[in-house]
Parts: structure tokens; sequence; C-alpha cells
């Protein structure tokens, strides 16, 4: 009987209830039995719970070496940068500096410090502290092995008076304009840590930005505190809690559970579920990831030794755009992300509109004809019994080695496309699954024809496209190296490049980068797939999130703090939020479930009885 | 299968006695009539024991099952690019088990998957409890420092907490292909059998008869393959059904946690894509469930199928009654 009503009921729900039967009951009714926990009403508290996988990544929270996306969303949270992303374009914005010029050499740049600014314990922040910071990090070989772009080329900094610092370079660097977000540190207490480089994070540290450290349990919990002192908009909640999740799945349920507010990185499926749970909000939005494909270009050292033992015909550029034209990645971004994404083209992302580069009509075509064509063209016209093309250089087929991770099924199901795909232009692609470890490693050794990669743009384009430069395609000794992707050499892109990083005004600087995507995406050293949208679920008690950028894009992993400091509460009271109806349906739900899940069996015939037609 | 050309043989001595005017004249016609009556009796045995047939019965389906799946599914539903369904349907009467996220019909995955499951749970078994016989009858058999060191080596193994260790092995060896995984799986279960195996050994090699041979000269490659492996064979048979049951375990626990083809559909490697895929969370039982009773319905049928053989060769276990 309940089993014709839940058949009869919207194919969602149907599917639901059947798929909650079958074993997920308990979730259920701990969804829907148990009242709203309501996570943000801790004691008369306004608490915003944010659910977090990956927060076991790391141990410490050093503001000034935050190498982990996490870890920096975190600090983000609790230090104001000198400069920010402004939040409209990505463009520098001013931070705990109002505003900054540089001279005409673009060597020597002056900050002027907000006078309003102070740290959370009531003291001024002054330009002393920058100073401070700067002579710091540059000192410290540790924090400056994560800041060496910005760092490098500075000779000297200087505090003539509170409000004004003076940083002089050896050469001009376009980075000074947002220098790197780097956080500044309070001398009056930071002078008094012996090794800087082994901050952990300490509850009730002074910070200049919306929240401070309350309580820190490494790998399980954080929990910040909403600066009371804050000198821009304080928040509009009490506490910040990150919570720990070993896996997306367990999150997820206690998303569904009222457990926790907010939830990021879901893959499309769990987006789906937690959009059709009442209460629960979604933002499906841009973001700055991607994932691409890696060519091994001809991994060599700058003498000119081999490394590794990449195909020779992949330093073809043409065979590299031939597989491009056969890749249809609006299929990808339909078949494997449900269409949560955009096509890729180069490094960068379509939120920087400083940066991002177009394509236009000299998009690359989808078409297997154009693929033959470029290779016809290159001399690739012999083929051996099998229809694989012949190298006519190396006499070898081009059967290349597609490496892909093992724990990673959505790069195997573009493997699935690809290999089928490379066929129409008598290519062949062998798949092989490695865990990540050994899978990077052999990417470091040059050991590999293509490959899979994925990042995360910048936002500085000069520390990103260092990875495609000669000084680190083309590695000085024969050995293994991280430091580059593709092994790629090019010199009018390094060209391009060495202007880039030196060039000081914002607007100049983006051209050169446009121009430097434009070579790669004819040279092809990588395809990037997609940019695939930022999946995240929110309470719906929560609102005013504030994306990055603001015409929509993520609210987690952010390089500021707008995501969670613009949020609050929806206005009245707490109980209204639409959910005293979902806790009667869901146990309905569970009740039809529990019978399902008995009576499987019988849901089958009736499921294949009604959709008959379909054979 | 069960060979017994020496005494003790299992074989009760009435089924001899009772059909001695037929007994036919060659000895190895004698030898061959003994083991068919050895087997007979075995099976005679076996088949009083429910649990055992119903353990046989259900292996044979999942084999029939798996190698007729060329003659009714197409392999190339399972590849993303030619994939028949749609994006996590449920079941319906065109796919049994629903569709993947690609579109795959979870019922064909099954079915392919039963191959890489059974053949990674098989062939590691083989070789592990292949690997253990030889050490423990040579630990066995030679004595002295030699079995010192063997046992030694035995003993790291079996401490070595054994997931760990697989996990360890198919990171180091680096490709998370079929034959990693089986090496790794391996590996780390020979131990146990080989330990099992030397007492074995020690208590056979110290009957009488193996005397006997020793005097009239055998040596010690005769002693093994002629008398001491015979009898153990029954050991090492029920000992390796068992093991298969730990290898699939063993397999589908490492491709859940990432170390596997991704490709290849193992049932562990299906568990491993539905978790990914945020099947719980869709509510997509028809991902999760079925892939799990599988790996049940198959590790349970090779331990019935273990326990029953176990409890008819060995005399200590066997309930006739």
């Amino acid at each position: 009987m309940t089993i014709s009503v839940a058949v009869r009921r919207s194919w969602t729900s149907a599917r639901r209830a059947a798929a909650l039967g079958a074993g997920f009951a308990v979730a259920v009714a701990l969804a829907g039995g148990v009242p709203q926990a309501s996570a943000q009403d801790d004691g008369g508290k306004k608490v915003l719970v944010v659910g977090k996988v990956g927060l076991n990544d790391f141990e410490d929270l050093n503001p000034l070496d935050s190498g982990w996306v996490i870890q920096g969303e975190i600090n983000n949270l609790m230090y104001e940068p000198m400069m920010t992303w402004g939040q409209k374009d990505y463009a520098p914005a001013p931070g705990i500096v109002e505003k900054w010029e540089f001279s005409p050499d673009g060597k020597t740049w002056t900050y002027h410090f907000d006078p309003k600014a102070k740290w959370s314990d009531g003291k001024p922040i002054t330009s002393k502290d920058a100073k401070f910071t700067l002579d710091l990090i540059k000192g410290n070989e540790v924090l400056a092995g994560s800041e060496t772009s910005l760092v490098d080329p500075i000779t000297s900094v200087e505090a003539p008076d509170e409000h004004t610092l003076v940083v002089t370079l050896d050469k001009p660097s376009g980075i000074m304009n947002h220098m790197n977000n780097f956080h500044i540190m309070p001398e009056h207490v930071w002078s008094k840590i012996a090794k800087p480089e082994e901050y952990q994070g300490e509850p009730g540290q002074p910070t200049s930005g919306p929240f401070t450290l309350k309580e820190f349990r490494p790998k399980e919990r954080v929990v910040l505190e909403a600066n009371k002192n804050y000198w821009r908009k304080p928040v509009a909640y009490d506490e910040l809690v990150f919570q720990n999740y070993e896996t997306a799945e367990a999150a997820v349920q206690a998303m569904q559970a009222g457990e926790i507010d907010f939830l990021d990185s879901l893959n499309p499926e769990q987006a789906t579920a937690l959009e059709k749970t009442k209460g629960i909000k979604i933002n499906r939005a841009p973001s700055r990831h991607l994932d691409m494909l890696e060519f091994n270009t001809g991994a060599q050292t700058r003498s000119g030794e081999k490394l590794g033992d990449g195909h020779p015909a992949l330093e073809d550029p043409a065979v590299r755009q031939a597989i491009h034209h056969v890749i249809d990645k609006d299929q990808l971004i339909e078949r494997i992300l449900d269409g949560n994404g955009t096509p890729g083209v180069g490094l960068v992302a379509p939120i920087f509109p400083n940066y991002y580069w177009d394509p236009g009509a000299d998009k690359v075509e989808v078409s297997a004809e154009a693929g033959n064509k470029l290779l016809d063209d290159a001399g690739y016209t012999q083929k051996n019994g099998d229809g694989i093309r012949i190298d006519p250089r190396s006499k070898r087929p081009l059967s290349f080695r597609l490496l892909y991770h093992s724990d990673r099924p959505a790069y195997a199901d573009v493997v699935d496309f690809l290999v089928t795909w490379v066929k129409e232009l008598g290519i062949e692609l062998k798949p092989e699954s490695k865990e990540s470890d050994p899978l990077n490693k052999d990417g470091d050794a040059g050991k590999f024809d293509i490959t899979f990669g994925a990042w995360n743009f910048g936002p500085d384009p000069g520390e990103d496209y260092e990875y495609y430069t000669c000084d680190r395609g083309r590695p000085e000794k024969a050995e293994p190296t991280g430091l580059t992707m593709a092994f790629w050499c090019n010199e009018d892109f390094d060209t391009l490049q060495a202007a880039e990083v030196a060039e000081p005004d914002v607007t100049k600087r983006g051209q050169i980068v446009k121009d430097m995507q434009k070579i790669e995406y004819d040279q092809a050293p990588q395809i990037v797939l997609w940019y695939d949208y930022a999946l995240e679920a929110y309470s719906g008690k929560w609102t005013g999130f504030g994306t990055l950028p603001s015409s929509g894009g993520a609210i987690a992993r952010q390089q500021s703090y707008y995501g969670y400091a613009q949020a609050h509460l929806v206005g009245g009271d707490e109980g209204d939020g639409g959910d005293s109806g979902s806790s009667t349906g869901v146990i309905a739900g569970a009740a039809v479930a529990g019978v399902v899940v008995i009576g499987g069996i019988v849901f089958f015939v009736q499921r294949r009885r009604t959709v008959g037609e379909r054979e | 299968m069960s060979t017994t050309e020496s005494p003790p043989p299992p074989v009760p001595a009435d089924v001899i006695k009772s059909s001695g005017s037929e007994r036919p004249q060659s000895a190895r016609a004698i030898v061959w009539f003994r083991r068919r009556a050895a087997f007979g009796a075995f099976c005679r045995s076996y088949a009083k024991h429910t649990s055992g047939v119903i353990g046989l019965v259900v292996l044979l389906a999942i084999i029939l099952a798996t190698v007729l799946a060329p003659l009714y599914t197409d392999r190339a539903d399972l590849n993303a690019a030619t994939a028949p369904g749609g994006r996590m349907e449920s079941p319906s009467g065109e796919f049994w088990l629903g569709t993947d996220r690609t579109g795959r019909p979870i019922l064909t995955m099954i079915v392919w998957g039963a191959r890489v499951s059974l053949q990674i749970g098989l062939t590691a078994a083989v070789i592990a409890v292949a690997f253990g016989t030889v050490v423990g009858m040579v630990a066995a058999h030679y004595g002295g420092w030699l079995s010192w060191l063997l046992m030694r080596v035995t003993d790291w193994f079996i401490v070595l907490p054994a997931f760990i260790l697989s996990i360890a092995l198919v990171v180091a060896l680096g490709s998370a292909s079929k034959w990693v995984i089986i090496t790794a799986i391996a590996l780390n279960s020979w131990a146990t059998t080989a330990r099992l195996v030397r007492a074995q050994t020690l208590s056979i090699e110290g009957r009488p008869y193996l005397e006997r041979t020793r005097a009239l000269g055998a040596g010690d490659w005769h002693q093994m393959t002629r008398h001491v492996l015979p009898n153990l064979m029954p050991l090492v048979l029920a000992s390796a059904t068992l093991r298969v049951s730990a290898a699939i375990l063993s397999e589908a626990s490492l491709a859940f946690i990432g170390l596997g083809d991704p490709r290849s559909f193992s049932w562990g490697i299906i568990l491993a894509r539905a978790q990914a895929e945020g099947a719980v969370s869709y509510g997509a039982w028809w991902y999760v469930l079925p892939p799990g009773l599988a790996i049940l319905a198959l590790v349970l049928s090779f331990t019935l199928i273990g326990r029953t053989m176990e409890s008819v060769l060995n005399p200590r276990l066997r309930d006739d009654r």
C-alpha cells in the first residue's frame, strides 16, 4: 500500500523515500525526528557552524605560512591584509592600507595606512607593524620560503611615520599592488615570539580582521569569535565554528540533520540532494578551480639531457593541439559535472575579469576533421596495422600513456571519453591508474606522457605562470622537480612573463597576462578541461554570505573574508524558517522507507510496471 | 581433489572393501580407483552440509553470471562515453539497478565487476597459499637455521597489520593496477598458511611410514611431493578457500580507500565510486546496496565452502552422524 503511494508521489520524492529506506532511515529519523539542533542558538549566542572536510590536513594556524587552502581561509578571517582582493572584480582594494602609489620606475612603493585600523586589543595598526613583519619574513628562511616572489625583490622597508610605509625594490614588481594578501603581525606581541615559524595559532592573540581565535583543536575544530574591536563593520553574529568531517558524505548527513549551517565542496549529486532538503539553500557559482590535462612536452635539463621517458611526439604542438580538437568540453561538463562548470581555456578562470582571456573566434573547434588535418599537415601520415599514426621522427606509433588518479573516479570517467575521442585521430591512449603520491612522483620525474592536474588560480598571475617558464621547465639538474607542470619552454612566453611580473600597472599587466594565455592556448602544453563551479550549501536561517566576486562566486575557500563575515541570520526568530512542516514529511518518508526496505523487491516490480514503456 | 596415496586414507575402509570384486589390476588404476572413491566419499559427506551446498550454489551462480556476461550485456555500456542511461537513474525496467553518474547500468557494472573481484580474490589466494605452503613445508622438512629464518620472516608478516602493509605496498609499487593489488594482498596473507602448513608437515613427517620411505632411500623431493604434500592438500585447499574470502575483502577495502583502478569496476571500486559520487546523500541506494550485498554473497559462499571442506576433510571436525 505504502509503496504505491510512494510511487505516485513525484519521481524525486519516490526515489528519495526508497533511497532513504535502503539503510539511511536512521539518518532520516535523526534529521526529521530530532528537533533542529539550532546550531546558531547556543546559549543565546549566534553561532555559524561550518562543516569542513580537510580541516585535519594541518596542525597549525600560522598566519604567516598558510600552505593549505583551508588554513588560508581561516587566517584570512582573522587578519586583514594590507591590500585585499576587491569583492567586485578581484582588483586590489584597500585593506589596512587605504591608498598606495608607486614611483614611475616601479621600484619605490609608498603605502598610506588607514588611521582607523586597530588590533583587537585596541592598539593601533601602524606601518611599524608592517615593517616589523616584512623584515621578519625576509630574515626568516622558513617564512620567506613561502613568500619568495613577494620578499625577493625588496631591498629596504622604511616607516617614516606611523601611517606611511616605503618599500624599495631592486626591480619593479606587480605583486606590490596587493602584497600577495600577506598578513601583518602586531609588533608589540610578535617581537616577543622567539620562533615565529613555529607559531601554532594561540587563542586570544590580537588580530586585525573580523575574528579572533577562541579555540583551536587541531584536526577537529576551530572556533573563531567575532572581534568586538573590529575597526570596520563588525560581523553580525558571535561565533564561527569550523567542524571537521572525515568524508563529504558524513558532512552532508550532518547538514541534512541541521548540525551544521554551511558546507562547501559538494559534488553535483550532493548539491542536488541538499537542494531538495527543506531549509537548505545552494550556492552554485563559478570558482577559481580547474581541472586539466598536462602533456610532457619534452622533459629535459637546461643542457639538453633528457629527463624521464616522455613520448617524443608530444614535443610537437601539432599533436597536442590535435588532441585538443577532439575534446568536447561541453559534453564533459554536462556528463561529469552535471552542467556545473564552464569550458576551460587557460589557467585563469573567468571570474578574474582583469586577467581572463576569452579566445572568442580563436576557440579550438571540436572537430576530429580539423585534428586529423593538423596531424596530416605535420607529417603524421603513416599508420601502423592497428590504424595508429606513426611519428616520422622517432618511428614510434602515437600511443601515449595517460596517468590518472586511482582515487578520483571523475578523472577515470574523463579517461573513458578521451580514449574514445582520440581514436578518431589515429591516436591511442593507454590509461594507467596510480595513487596520487606515486603519480606525482612520476610527474616530477617526467615519467609520463599525459596526466591530469588541478589548479586554483592566483589571484596573482605571476606565481602561477612561473610554473610554465623555461627556468622551471628546463631544470638545471637532472633531478625530479615539482616546480613545473608540463616541462614546457617557450621564449615568447618567458619574455611576456618577465614583463608581467614587473608591470606595476594592473590594467597593463592584465593585457600581458591575456597575451600569455593566447600563447599557451595555441601551444597547448596543457588543455584546461573546465572551471568547475563551487557547490555550497547553507542553512536557510542564514543569509547575506558574501560571494567573491560579488556578481556570483564562491563563499568558501576565498582569499578574503567576505564569505562568512558578511553572513547574518535571517530576520525574525529562527522557528519560521519553513522547517516546521518538514519533520512530519520526513518522518512519513522514513515510515515509507521502512516498508520499502522490507518490500524492496515489490518496489522494483512496481517501478518496472510504471515505466514499462521505456523499453 | 584429495589425493590419498599413502595411509592414513580419509576414505572409510568399507568403501574399498564393499566394491572389492570390481577392483582393477594395475597399480595406477588402483590409485585412480581410490582417488575416485575418496572423491565420491568427499562429495557425499559434503552434500550432507546444507550450508556448504548453499555456498557452492551461490558461488556457481555468480561464476555463471559473470562468465556468460558477454552474452547478455554489452561491455561498451561501462564506457562513460557510450553509457546508455541518464544521470543517476533509479531502477527501472530498462536498468534494473539504476545507473551511475555517467549513465552506466549498475547491474552491468556488478556483473562485470564480479570478474575482477573473483580474479583478484582467487589469484591472490592461490599465490598466497602456494607460497605459504612451500615456505611451511621447507621450514618443517629441513629444520635448523633455515626453519628458524623462515619462521621469523613468517612471524614478522603475521604481526604486521596486514591492511596497512597492503596500502604501503600499493603506494610503494606505484601503479594501482590489478597485478599490484594482487601482489599486495598475496604478500601479506601467506604467513598464516605457512605456519599452519609447517605444523601439519611436522605432524605428517612424524608418522612411521615416512620413516619407512626414508629407510627405502626416498630423497627430500620424493618425500615432500609424494607423501607430505598429498596429505597436506585437504588442509591447504580448505585454507585456500577461506583465503579467497579474505582476499576479496582486502581488495574491496583497498579499492574503497582509492587504491585500485577506478575503471575496472571491481565491487570495491563500485562502492568507492558510489561514495565519491555522493550516492548516499543522493539517496541512490541502488548504487550502494547491490555491490555491498554482492560482496557479502561471494565472501559468504567462499566461507561456507571453506568451512564445510574443513569439517569434511579434517577427521577431528567431521560430524558424520
